[in-house]
């Protein structure tokens, strides 16, 4: 009786854990026939911030961002660290100062996957649940 | 003739326009040319009438209790160019007010920047000066956390841009990014010193560096040049007393004191050590500054330490500043002798010596609306060394208590 319902509990709490996992999911995508197969996160960080234009193995890096909204804050508290806010900062320096130009918008994840499909140097992030077989996830270690 | 030279590049930047736009159809959507803009609105009061508040000392007239709409705000756009994989073209202008009340455009970047490799960059053209921490992105509001760089620390150095070359220097040290930046050139601007006067630095020469890991940035600075402020009539009049045959007869000194409180083409130094610790919940700067300026341009120390929260989009913050001066604040080389003149040349020198110090406290507010627009209000209290010059403040009046409160509301977007 007491290990049924502290196994339930534990299921719950699983479940629980897993659906808030997925709703924030996001992941890094690339061309397909793009040779890299995994990245470390200071390697994306450094394209997405402009201080690196390069993959790791030296081939020409292009980021590609999606608007304001919940899969954007989520991938730069990610892999950067920083909120909307520190974001927004960071990039007004450097535009308005000569030194950097942002990543480039699309106008959804719909469009960034077609820019990733006809450009192979493109690296963008997506949720999860957006993954199709026009882009290949990087996994990040 | 500048302006037509510049003209002359924007002119080539709206050439460049179309056929660089042309040029994305076949990179597939991939943009090589920007335009872009940003601006504030400003607004600030204060509650007294006896000195008003200015942002900076290339301003002769500011905020008192009858509200200022226009001290704080500025609208600038800028357009970059890619020429080619390692070579970019940047022109910014600015409209905001200036010393003689126009608004209209002036250049504050106008460069072109050769990119040798991932570490090496060289620019050349205008190009705002790295004196401070924040300085050469002073004029972009929503980058900082308040309504504008604190006068304090900031009005040490009133040049915004020189006309040179630099070299941007990027490497990694360890896990810590250090960038190094060496430039060299000339600057210029129009002050408020009780009357207009022209400043220039040339020649000027600076070099700074930053080391950046994670949150943490630590940055040093340097420059140093030579100064020249040789229009300003009151300062000339007491140098034209100090030489005058019929003084030197009795006060073999003066004429030599005059050479000393010229500024002509005299070493001008500035040093900044800043900090900075920027968490997505917690924001803290600090810099800490030393001027060296020559004849009767005071030296100063001075420093800020600014502290905010970030709940979201709503980051309350406080700042304390300083600048004390460190130079002599009188002299008495000139006999003090029972003669009109003699005593008017005698105040007139202290008085133009005397201290510039200020204190100022300030709470204030950021509210970020969007990803392009925010609010901010702040309310300063600031605090006069010297009551008769009245720190940074213009037109002070006698009887001016040496404090006051002074609110200001800002609106910073971009478009």
């Amino acid at each position: 009786m007491h290990n049924i319902y502290q196994r339930n509990v534990i299921l719950l709490f699983f479940g629980l854990t897993c659906s808030w996992a997925s709703y924030a999911e996001v992941v890094v995508v690339v061309n397909p026939q793009n040779p890299i197969q995994a990245m470390k996160i200071d390697e994306v960080r450094d394209i997405f911030l402009g201080q690196s234009g390069e993959f790791p193995g030296g081939d020409l890096a292009i980021p590609a961002d999606l608007p304001e909204g919940a899969t954007r804050d989520a991938f730069y508290m990610k892999v950067a660290d920083k909120s909307p806010q520190q974001m927004r900062a960071y990039w007004l320096k450097l535009i308005y100062t000569g030194k950097g130009i942002p990543p480039q918008k699309s106008s959804d994840s719909a469009a960034l996957k077609k820019l990733i499909s006809k450009n192979q140097g493109v690296i963008g992030y997506i949720d999860e649940k957006e993954v199709d077989n026009s882009v290949k996830v990087i996994p990040l270690k | 003739m500048r302006h037509k030279k510049l003209s002359k590049i924007s002119a080539l930047f709206i050439l460049l326009g179309p056929l660089l736009q042309l040029n994305n159809v076949f990179a597939d959507d991939l943009q090589q040319f920007r335009l872009s803009g940003f601006g504030t609105m400003g607004f600030v009061k204060t509650n007294t009438d006896d000195a008003e508040f200015v942002p900076s000392p290339d301003y002769s007239r500011g905020a008192s209790t009858s509200p200022d709409w226009l001290i704080d705000s500025a609208i600038g756009a800028q357009a970059t160019g890619d020429f080619s994989n390692n070579l970019s073209g940047t022109l910014q202008l600015i409209s905001k007010r200036d010393l003689g009340h126009s608004y209209s455009p002036s250049t504050q970047w106008a460069f072109l920047a050769y990119r040798f490799n991932n570490h090496i960059t060289a620019r050349a053209g205008r190009l705002g000066s790295p004196y401070f921490m924040v300085s050469d992105y002073r004029n972009i509001n929503a980058a900082n956390p308040w309504v504008r760089p604190t006068i304090d620390v900031y009005g040490q150095v009133p040049f915004s841009y020189e006309d040179g070359v630099d070299l941007i220097i990027r490497s990694n040290v360890g896990k810590s990014r250090l960038t190094v930046q060496p430039f060299y050139g000339k600057s210029k601007n129009k002050l408020w010193w009780g009357a207009a006067v022209t400043a220039k630095i040339n020649p000027l020469w600076g070099l700074n560096a930053s080391l950046e890991q994670g949150p943490y940035t630590l940055r040093i600075g340097h420059a140093a040049g030579n100064l020249t402020i040789a229009d300003h009539e009151n300062l000339n009049l007491i140098l034209d007393g100090l030489r005058n045959d019929l003084l030197t007869a009795f006060c073999s000194e003066c004429s030599a004191r005059a050479d000393h409180f010229e500024v002509i083409n005299k070493n001008v130094s500035f040093q900044d050590i800043g900090f900075q610790g920027d968490w997505p919940r917690m924001l803290i700067m600090a810099e800490y500054t030393r001027r060296l300026a020559p004849g009767f341009a005071p030296d100063t120390n001075a420093w800020y330490l600014t502290g905010a929260y970030r709940f979201g989009k709503i980051s309350p913050y406080l700042t304390l500043s300083k600048v004390i001066q460190t130079s002599a604040k009188q002299d008495n080389t000139v006999p003090n002798l029972p003669i009109e003149e003699i005593q008017l040349l005698r105040d007139g020198i202290n008085q133009t010596l005397s201290d510039v110090g200020q204190q100022t406290r300030g709470i204030g507010i950021r509210w970020d609306l969007t990803e392009s627009l925010d609010f901010k209000t702040q309310l300063d209290h600031v605090s006069v060394a010297n009551t008769s010059v009245g720190g940074y403040n213009v037109d002070v009046k006698p009887g001016f208590s040496g404090h006051y409160n002074a609110l200001s509301v800002t609106l910073d977007f971009e478009f």
